[in-house]
Formats: C-alpha cells, structure tokens, sequence
C-alpha cells in the first residue's frame, strides 16, 4: 500500500491552523505564499490525480478573489479616523482594510492547510487511518457518505441547470441570473440528495451495512511517529506556548 | 446452493386505511430456477422484493402484513424483520445507487460488501476476484466505478451482491437502463447463474425476462393474475395486453402460429418451446 504520510500531513495542517492563530499576519502572509508553492515543491504534498490538482488551481484564483474580497469589505465597513481611499459613496478606511489584512491570511492559511491535505491523500487512505484510531465503521461510512454527497453536489447543480437550460430558462445569462437559479434550484436539490441518500443507504443496508457481524474491529497497526509528524506538533506546542506567554506578559 | 422460496397467502398494506400493496400472493419457486415478476409500474413488483429481502418490515414498522414467507426452509411469518443478506441479496432498480460511490476501483467496491459483513480479509481478495472473473469484470477492476458505462454499472452492482453468495438472488428490473449489447451480456450471466442461485427477476417488459425465466408471474395492483410456466404465459400473451407492452410480440405469436422452417429456427434460438 503506497505510503502518503498521512501522520505529517495531518501534523502540518495542525502546525498551519494553529500558525494562522499565533502569528502575525505579515508571517502569516508570507507562510501563505508557501502554502501555495508546497504541492509543486513537497513530492508528499502533490496532487493525487488531475482533477485535485485542478481543485487545487481552482482555489489558488478563488482565494485571490476572497481575500480581496474580505479586504474591501472590510474597509468599507469599518469605519476609521484615516481614510486610504475615496471614490463617490465608496469609502475605504485605513483601520478596515488592516483588519482585512489581518484575517484574510488567518482564513486563507486554514483553508489551503485542510486543502492541501485533501489533494495529497485519497479518501481511502483517510478511512484506513479513521478506522485504525478506532472510530466504528458505522461512523466512518457515515462520513465518506456525507464526504460523496459533498464531491457529488457541483455535478448535481450542473444536472439541474443543463435540465433548466432545456426548458428554456435562461439560467446562464448573467451572474445575477446564475443567482436566482440557484436559489430556485435549492429545494429540489435538497430533495433528490434526501432521497438519494436514503436510496444509498438501503443499498448499502442491503451489502451488509449494519449486519451484526459488523461488529468485528479492524487490525489496528502500530505506528512509530515519522520525524516529521513529531517536528510539526512540538512546534505548533511550542506557538501555542509563546502565545499564552505573551497574553501573560504584564 | 440455492434456497427455496415458498410465499403463501402473502397481504401487505404500507399503513391501515391504504390499498394493499400486495394481496393474498401466493408463489413457490424451486431450486434452482429463475422465476419472472411481471407487471405495470405500482403493481408490487418492488414491494415484493423489499419484503422478502427483510428490508420493509423494518423500515415500515406501521405496515400491516399477513401470510408466510419460506426461505431455505425457514418459515418467516408474515415476512422477515431484518435484512437477510447474505442469505438473500437484491439488486436496485438503479445501479449507480447500488454502489457506494466511496470506493475508488471497481475491485474496492466489490470487496466493500464482504468488509461490511466482517469477512477475515486475507480472503476477500480472492474472493473478489472469483466474482469479477465469473462476471466477465476482471478487466475492470482498476477502473474507477463512476466511469464505467450503464452495462457494465449494472454488473459491478450485480457483483457486489454475488461475491457474498446469496441463497437467493432478486432483481428489480435489471435491463430497465441497458442497450441491446448490455442486455445480452447479462441475460448471458443470468443463464449461467441461475444453474446455482434462485433467481427472481422483476421487468415491465417481457423481452428480457422471456430468455432467462422458467415460470412467470404477473400482477396487477398487488394480486397474482397469472402465475405459470414459459409455454403457458406465451399462451396467455394475448390477453394480457392491457398489462404489458405485448404488441411487438403479437406479431411474433401470429408468426408462431404458421410454424414455417425460419419461424421454427427463430423460436428455437429464443429458447421457445
């Protein structure tokens, strides 16, 4: 079974979250900056198939546009002493748009930190790892269920609007548009998931879900932590610890 | 090995106050043997199968049942409470629904049915591979599930029933989505499974179902209409338009009639008597 460090993998995005927490946000930016290059870079970090790795590159332009987005908002409702910039009714303040600063990389860090871990690892090997640690079977496939509906929900929102489109609605006209459609399209969305979803569960009922001899564990493995996995963690104690010091300092 | 079904007297209302979804339905399939159930859309044919299978009477705790249900010589009364898989194992009517969707080769999938039911996995492989190679799927079992085309969903889905060795085997209306290529090939599987495994099929068509059954079933509204052999249910076709699409096969019956040399040759290749 291939090896996808899945110890230091899940020790990073612990030591990422819990920098986006303890740092400042120009360390934060600049870790960001690394964040982004680290599956072009890390062997272990890199794509495990085409379509993760076009995720990945669909998010890198997503995040562009959320955290200008988080910025501008931000300045715009803030208000401050120092304006920065001023153009008719849209006003940016100096204090709102550093507090954008400050949070978007926070978000931005934790996003990408959970991303990257979901690129570099199959599912299966997430399960194996959930399974190892002891959580019961019934809940495992309880989350790969929720996980699937989740993957599955951009294909199913296309479905419905390529259906729409054949009746002639003109679904992909403009943004707004796009919008209202989508709002229109909730409620039959959330029905066909439903009833998938109960449909899913009776077949997997019907393979043996839930049968009484499910309640054989599975061989849990020893593990020696990797190297790694031991860095990560002392170093997000050691972040933790330098942040309560300075809470503490008179 | 595969199991008897006896169902005698069989009623079943979803809640108190609704139709029957079945009434008084009584059928007995030997083994092995591939029985068809027959019929037009909520005449019970699903019914049927969710209440052998167990998985109705749990989930309808309100449903109010009567009669017996026998299978392999043990007496359900009125039908079984909990799933009976792997004793008996059926096939939804949509495939796609049938896999889990969470596995990432077709041999994963497969093998998540024996893992379900706490099978010692030094043997699972094997086990999955004796499936997919009596499927005709070996050269798929790296494929990922979701790329597969509807012929070939539909025999992953059959596989992942088979490679814990039902008893009994039900499908509900398993040619409803194949091509013509498709349906071949599995009418091919059924042939060769049900020399080993009772089979009960349910179709709203006959075509299918005419080259793979032994007896026939027919319902309508939940009552048993006709229940009898190849031979007898080609006799009664003509009367049961009114159920089934039997019009493209009228033509075939009045060909029958004129027993030419070509029609004789035809007949024999349906697997007519």
């Amino acid at each position: 079974m291939t090896n996808y460090h899945l110890g230091p993998k899940s020790a990073l995005t612990l030591l990422l979250t819990t920098c986006a927490f303890t740092l400042p946000w120009k360390i934060q930016l600049a870790l960001l900056c690394l964040v982004v290059l680290l599956p072009f870079i890390a062997p272990p970090l890199r794509p495990i198939s085409p379509k993760a790795s076009r995720t990945f590159l669909k998010f890198i332009w997503f995040s562009c546009t959320l955290g200008a987005v988080i910025v501008f908002v931000n300045g715009l409702l803030i208000r401050g002493d120092e304006i920065t910039y001023e153009f008719g009714p849209i006003v940016l303040s100096t204090e709102g748009i550093v507090f954008g600063l400050q949070t978007a990389p926070r978000l931005l860090l934790i996003s990408f930190s959970i991303l990257l871990l979901f690129i570099s690892t199959p599912i299966r090997s997430i399960i194996d790892r959930l399974q190892e640690s002891g959580l019961p079977r019934t809940m495992v496939m309880v989350l790969l269920l929720a996980l699937y509906f989740v993957e599955t929900l951009p294909d199913r929102i296309e479905r419905i609007f390529v259906a729409q489109e054949a009746r002639g609605a003109p679904i992909r006209a403009s943004l707004l548009s796009r919008l209202k459609a989508l709002v229109t399209i909730l409620s039959p969305l959330l029905l066909s998931s439903l009833s998938e979803s109960v449909e899913r569960g009776t077949a997997l009922e019907l393979r043996g879900f839930l049968v009484s001899t499910l309640s054989v564990p599975p061989p849990a493995r020893a593990r020696t932590p990797h190297i790694a996995t031991i860095v990560f963690l002392c170093v997000s104690l050691l972040l933790v610890a330098y942040r309560i010091l300075v809470w503490l300092r008179p | 090995m595969a199991a008897s079904l006896i169902i005698e007297h069989l009623t079943f209302q979803y809640s108190d106050g609704t139709p029957p979804a079945l009434s008084d339905f009584s059928l007995t399939v030997p083994t092995p043997s591939c029985c068809a159930i027959l019929g037009p859309t909520g005449s019970g044919k699903t019914t049927l199968l969710h209440l052998l299978v167990g998985s109705l009477m749990k989930h309808h705790p309100s449903s109010i049942a009567h009669g017996s249900i026998m299978i392999n010589h043990v007496r359900y009364e009125p039908a079984p409470k909990e799933v009976l898989f792997p004793t008996v194992g059926l096939t939804l009517q949509d495939p796609y629904v049938q896999l889990s969707g969470i596995r990432e080769t077709v041999h994963s999938e497969v093998a998540l049915t024996l893992e379900l039911l706490g099978t010692e996995p030094s043997m699972i492989d094997a086990q999955v591979q004796k499936t997919l190679r009596e499927l005709g799927l070996y050269e798929l079992s790296h494929r990922r599930p979701n790329t597969l085309s509807g012929g070939e969903t539909q025999r992953v889905a059959l596989a992942t029933v088979l490679v814990a060795d039902p008893l009994l085997l039900l499908m509900d209306e398993p040619a409803t989505a194949l091509d013509y290529g498709a349906q071949a090939q599995l009418k091919s599987t059924l042939r060769h499974l049900k020399e080993k495994t009772t089979l009960l099929i349910t179709d709203t068509h006959i075509d299918f179902v005419l080259e793979v059954a032994d007896r026939f079933v027919v319902l309508d509204k939940g009552t048993c209409i006709l229940s009898c052999s190849k031979a007898e249910f080609l006799a009664h076709l003509p009367e049961l338009g009114n159920l089934l699409p039997v019009d493209d096969w009228r033509e075939v019956l009045k060909l029958r009639e004129r027993r030419s040399p070509h029609t004789e040759r035809v007949f024999k290749a349906l697997g007519f008597t």
